[in-house]
């Protein structure tokens, strides 16, 4: 045990923390409740059909309560840990992985914020150049104009070749170019 | 060989224009997607699935079997000359084939690897023409009881066997499980786990969950990970075919790889990886020169790449004839089989005998095509890789996203499929592996069905699963497969412990 918390603190790059693991085995535990606990709440009995709507939930609900038990004991011995990002101990201060994923993943929540009003083009173009970014592209404007060229052609193939529909962008109503 | 009547009308069906259009656009996108690593056949087929919805069905799945196994070859180029395999299948081929290329045999390395992949998906399509066949008499005498006996195989062979540990196999397709219950139960129409969002109540459909848990969670996984050093390519150099000696000792690992592959594609163990080790290992135990393995044994490529090929046309065999996914490939598969509102299984060969064989018959011509894409081509393959990884993840996510989207027209969707990126790259980041969850997933509903078909039809008596032959058998092989591997380990972990 004593071994195992040694070599973690020793190794900035790591291979994870308990603590994160324990914390995902509760989440598992609790996902388990919620699934189980939902069954006995508002569901009718099975009928003829022998075996209701509620018997799979709870044993599946049941499951993941064990399986998540048994995350946290193996989390709790130090079998088990969770690396959330991982540093390069030779790269320079540049590589900064937490906030290259927090970039990425806000790039994606400000993707479903603007698909519709601004449009399938510019919001596709925002989400690439956010991203390329992230992954440690410097050129933030050859990046956006790719990513219009980008999306601009999949919606000209999705929306007049395909007859797909995506999202025109309410933002640009009164636009000449606009379909 | 009457056997083969129906293979030769597939064979009509398969040499149309349009359906050798639609295979070589299958396998040209199969290798191109083996050749990038993070994005693999289950998730382009996914992908690719809103926007074949309106297309021939026969056409469609000649395309997705071409992306299959075109994969399989992709993988093992950027395996040899990069040490970087594309798949999972192709990590074993890595260890002797980037060694061979690095000893100047990159291009032998490559010929052995496509021949045999060659030789191997030839005889496993042969053998899969014959089977088939076979398993659908069978398969017709099974009923509820035996089809759910089927699908808890499935779940403890997929736990049992991928990933690292069985905990959290179990863990990943307990979630795949969970997240099948939301919407309405189809028996009772009674809505369950819907947070009392509507937008839940027709359930998660299975392209975005597995769209987010492969692509956008890999994105968020590998921008988490600093280490992104690029791996140096080494050039094919000249076009040195193999030597005799080279093609002395790679026909009999290709043999023995069609052998080894196919019924590990049949059995419900994730498909193509684990007989590639099983193939290494044997070859390395067969060879007079077992000191060459790991410093570019051309068995070592020979061997594990036919395997592939071979497991990925097995996979089909319990794919069309049962339903049953065995890859998450084939899962993806399924849920294709059911946006166009077939239902794999015995009756599919009756009913859709166009699509049966030609999508069989189109893997032997798929396989003549990839033999001529990537042999004089695979120096161009590789430049692929040559796409700045910015723009590579960028244009993941916004095709990713596009395709969600046009699904239903909806944000909402887009909301899940993020959320489903955060969990897979949570799961990354746990060492929790993603498959069983999508087999979980789309068998769930289907376990679920047939459970309680069966407990409806025995009128309450649980013991229906234990009395039938064929489901008690089944429920037997289940419980082995859960043991047997614990059973391994335990006894390893004892051997090994005075050892540490």
């Amino acid at each position: 045990m004593s071994d195992v918390s040694d070599r973690a603190s020793s190794d900035p790059a790591g291979a994870g923390d308990s603590a994160s693991a324990v914390a995902l085995a509760l989440a598992v535990m609790a996902l388990g409740a919620f699934v189980a606990f939902d069954t006995f709440t508002g569901l009718t009995g099975p009928g003829y059909a022998q075996v209701g709507p509620g018997v799979f939930p709870l044993i599946v609900g049941a499951a993941l309560l064990l399986a998540g038990l048994g995350l946290l004991v193996h989390s709790m011995r130090g079998q088990w840990r969770v690396a959330w990002v991982e540093r390069d101990p030779s790269a320079d201060a540049s590589s900064a992985p937490l906030r290259n994923s927090v970039l990425v993943a806000a790039a994606l929540t400000l993707n479903v914020m603007l698909f519709e009003p601004l449009g399938f083009i510019a919001a596709s173009a925002v989400l690439f150049a956010c991203v390329s970014a992230a992954f440690g592209s410097r050129r933030f404007v050859l990046d956006a104009l790719l990513g219009i060229a980008f999306a601009a052609a999949i919606y000209f193939v999705f929306v007049h070749g395909l007859g797909l529909h995506l999202p025109a962008g309410d933002l640009w109503e009164g636009v000449p170019w606009r379909r | 060989m009457e056997a083969l009547t129906p293979l030769l009308h597939g064979f009509g069906i398969a040499f149309t224009p349009i359906n050798l259009l639609w295979a070589l656009v299958g396998v040209t996108l199969g290798t191109a997607v083996g050749v990038l690593p993070g994005i693999g056949p289950a998730l382009t087929v996914a992908m690719l699935l809103p926007a074949t919805g309106k297309l021939d069905p026969v056409g469609a799945f000649i395309m997705f079997g071409g992306i299959y196994y075109g994969a399989m070859y992709g993988s093992s180029t950027t395996s040899i000359l990069l040490n970087t395999p594309g798949e999972n299948s192709s990590v074993v081929t890595a260890i002797d084939g980037h060694q061979m290329a690095k000893n100047g045999r990159g291009a032998a390395a490559l010929a052995t690897a496509a021949i045999g992949s060659f030789v191997a998906g030839t005889l496993a399509t042969f053998a899969l023409a014959l089977f088939a066949p076979v398993v659908v008499t069978f398969a017709l005498q099974f009923g509820p009881a035996d089809y759910f006996a089927l699908m808890l195989l499935a779940f403890t062979t997929v736990t049992a066997v991928l990933g690292s540990s069985m905990l959290r196999g179990l863990v990943s397709l307990l979630l795949g499980l969970a997240i099948g219950l939301v919407g309405i139960d189809m028996q009772t129409g009674q809505a369950r786990l819907t947070l009392g969002l509507p937008q839940l109540l027709d359930g998660i459909p299975v392209v975005i969950l597995a769209v987010g848990l492969f692509a956008v969670g890999e994105a968020l996984f590998v921008v988490s990970r600093a280490s992104r050093a690029s791996e140096t390519i080494i050039p094919v150099r000249g076009r040195v075919w193999m030597t005799k000696e080279e093609w002395r000792r790679s026909w009999k690992p290709w043999l023995r790889g069609a052998a080894i592959g196919f019924p590990f594609g049949t059995l419900p163990a994730g498909g193509a990886e684990i007989p590639t080790f099983l193939s290494y290992a044997v070859e390395k135990k067969l060879s007079k020169h077992p000191e060459e393995f790991g410093k570019g044994a051309i068995e070592g490529v020979a061997g594990p790449e036919a395997t592939n090929n071979s497991a990925v046309t097995g996979v089909l065999v319990p794919l069309l004839t049962l339903g049953l996914p065995t890859s998450a490939t084939a899962a993806i598969m399924l849920v294709a089989f059911q946006q166009y509102g077939l239902q794999p299984g015995p009756l599919l060969f009756a009913r859709n005998p166009d699509l049966v064989w030609g999508l069989i018959a189109s893997l032997y011509i798929g396989n003549v095509m990839l033999l001529v894409l990537n042999l004089p081509l695979a120096g161009l393959w590789v430049r692929l890789l040559a796409i700045p990884q910015p723009w590579l993840y960028g244009g993941i996510l916004v095709l990713a996203s596009l395709g969600v989207y046009s699904l239903h027209g909806s944000v909402f969707d887009l909301g899940i499929l993020y959320v489903a990126g955060a969990l897979g790259y949570a799961m990354r980041c746990a060492d929790i592996p993603i498959a069983p969850a999508i087999i979980g997933l789309i068998l769930g509903p289907l376990a679920e069905q047939q459970f309680r078909r069966a407990v409806a039809i025995s009128q309450g008596d649980l013991t229906v699963f234990l009395t039938r032959p064929i489901s008690a058998t089944i429920l037997a092989v289940a419980v082995a497969a859960l043991l047997v591997p614990w059973f391994i380990r335990w006894r390893q972990s004892r051997t090994l412990a005075p050892a540490r």
